[in-house]
């Protein structure tokens, strides 16, 4: 069940180039959260400016405190990036459907700010380990805590492995087998899911859209499946990857 | 104690407060975090006889204290309809009102026919903002004959209330109201949205898939309290209920001082969603700091500027 409540920001703070983690005070929506599901974080603006929630996944949530990740691309993000720790905002949540509970290993598959899902996967579930990729080591977050095995790869080489996270991907399915779950560029979740197909395992996929109720009422954040048009905010944000009309999905 | 009940024509709402088309589902999910019985009503995402797919996304871009939306009366059709939300509208105590629309007069009367039996329908509100087939795709609610038509032909069909819902991409909203309201409709709604569209500088490309989209949200207020008004001069007879821009309980005030017996909030809710609740709550304050005993009093309380 989701809760409308007004939060307080605990803290933020700059992880990376852009970049920042929030964290807000927020007990019942805590207590409920499961990775793979999100939130629709509003603003203090009397004017409507902007207008519409931001859908965020959570990267965290204990403790009665419920953590976001933030890259600035545009008006919302910025105004949430310039908030100060005792400012209070409306968040609506959880929504969404989770990410299914692995039975077995689990490979998480983050690109960019979309690595946030999988860092509460990371935490919740036993033993996964985690491809985390970016394009430079300017926009890698810093964690302050890793919560499970982690595998740095950046685009330009200068932090970890060099090329895509997907590039590691084979290995790891060939070494500890399990289920695939990406989030991140849908490029990068693609090559995700193809190499998870070629090799026979699963793979969920944490897909984002343009949201405007957040809750399953408006039809407007679809995207196409085989089995036609999905709402992201309610049959998603997690879908099987082998569902999805990857040719109908922009980037 | 207040008396927040308002009547639209024969049909007796507890509050003045309604959840508008396309934005609520059937009250489904906003039901997880407030009870839709402790609403005056709400209108049920337009239904037609056929499952709709709808557009192609991107169906929905922000806009300056708005938003542009392209849905495309995506639905499962009537059928679909009847067996899955009727359960579930039984069980509200508020007024349920279902959107309906057609492609032509005869879907419009064979939608009618399979849902008056229905007791778990209050009323009808007709939309007439979708494109008409048999007139080249045109909307029905911009010619008055047409509406006419429409209206002449499904009032015979039940005994419900039947409301027409405004389209404000005419000339003349006037003049369509009043061609539904001659041909029986008793309650006529403003405004659905105002078209537009957006674009995006890098791309070139239009921001929604349907290149055109429906605009809403509080930067149409203005336009539709205006809309309300000139109804409501012109029919003071007639129920208005006042749709449009409500981004704030004073905002639905503003809409009934102009004219408007009850009103809907759509987008408002995105949000807002606890908006239509807050609303509730709000006109009744509203009355006791003005000392009204009845809501329905603030209706066209509008004071006009001595000439």
């Amino acid at each position: 069940m989701p809760f409308d409540t007004l939060s307080e920001v605990t803290a933020i703070q700059q992880i990376a180039e852009g970049t920042f983690r929030m964290i807000l005070e927020a007990p019942e929506i805590a207590r409920e959260a499961m990775p793979g599901q999100f939130a629709m974080v509003g603003f203090n603006s009397p004017l409507f400016d902007p207008f519409l929630r931001r859908p965020l996944s959570f990267s965290s949530a204990e403790f009665g405190r419920v953590e976001f990740i933030v890259r600035v691309v545009g008006w919302g993000t910025a105004l949430l990036s310039d908030l100060i720790s005792g400012e209070q905002i409306p968040i609506l949540g959880p929504l969404g459907t989770p990410f299914p509970r692995p039975e077995g290993g689990a490979i998480l598959v983050g690109g960019g700010v979309g690595v946030a899902p999988l860092l509460f996967a990371g935490a919740r579930w036993k033993n996964p380990i985690l491809l985390y990729g970016e394009a430079n080591s300017e926009k890698l977050c810093h964690m302050h805590s890793v919560p499970c095995e982690i595998i740095i790869a950046t685009e330009d080489g200068s932090t970890g492995l060099s090329g895509y996270v997907t590039d590691g991907l084979r290995e790891q399915i060939d070494k500890c087998g399990g289920t695939v779950f990406a989030c991140g560029p849908v490029k990068m979740m693609r090559r995700a899911y193809e190499i998870a197909a070629e090799m026979g395992v699963e793979c969920y996929v944490s897909l984002e859209a343009r949201m405007a109720c957040g809750v399953g009422a408006c039809m407007g954040c679809v995207i196409q499946t085989k089995d036609g048009y999905k709402r992201v905010c309610k049959d998603g944000p997690v879908f099987d990857a082998a569902q999805i009309d990857w040719e109908a999905l922009d980037d | 104690m207040i008396d927040l009940s308002v009547k639209i024509g024969s049909l007796c709402l507890k509050n003045p407060v309604i959840t508008a088309s396309g934005c609520y589902g059937v009250g489904r999910e906003y039901g997880e975090l407030y009870d839709p019985s402790k609403l005056g009503g709400i209108v049920t995402k337009t239904i037609t006889l056929r499952p709709r797919e709808g557009n192609s996304p991107p169906r929905i871009c922000e806009t300056a204290a708005g938003m542009l939306n392209s849905i495309g009366l995506a639905n499962s059709g009537v059928g679909a309809f009847i067996r899955d939300d009727i359960p579930f509208l039984r069980k509200l105590e508020c007024a349920r009102i279902v959107s309906i629309a057609g492609e032509g007069l005869d879907e419009f009367a064979e939608l009618i026919r399979r849902l008056d039996p229905l007791g778990e329908i209050d009323g009808f509100e007709i939309n007439v903002s979708c494109p008409n087939v048999e007139r080249g795709g045109l909307a029905f609610g911009t010619d008055p004959d047409v509406v006419g038509k429409l209206v002449d032909s499904i009032r015979p069909l039940t005994q419900k209330p039947l409301w027409v819902k405004l389209t404000p991409n005419v000339t003349d909203i006037v003049k369509i109201g009043k061609a539904a309201v001659d041909s029986g409709a008793d309650a006529l709604c403003a405004i659905n949205t105002l078209l537009g569209m957006a674009i995006d500088i890098d791309t070139k490309k239009p921001m929604i898939g349907n290149v055109v989209a429906g605009l809403s949200g509080p930067a149409i207020l203005p336009v539709a309290l205006m809309k309300v008004f000139q109804l409501h001069t012109a029919l003071p007879e007639t129920p208005i209920v006042g749709i449009g821009g409500i981004g704030y309980p004073k905002d639905a005030i503003t809409h009934m001082i102009a004219g408007a017996c009850a009103v809907q909030i759509g987008s408002g809710q995105f949000p807002y969603p606890m908006l239509p609740l807050d609303t509730v709550a709000g006109i009744e304050t509203y009355c006791v700091i003005k000392g009204l005993s009845k809501a329905q009093e603030i209706t066209g309380s509008l004071i006009l500027p001595v000439k």
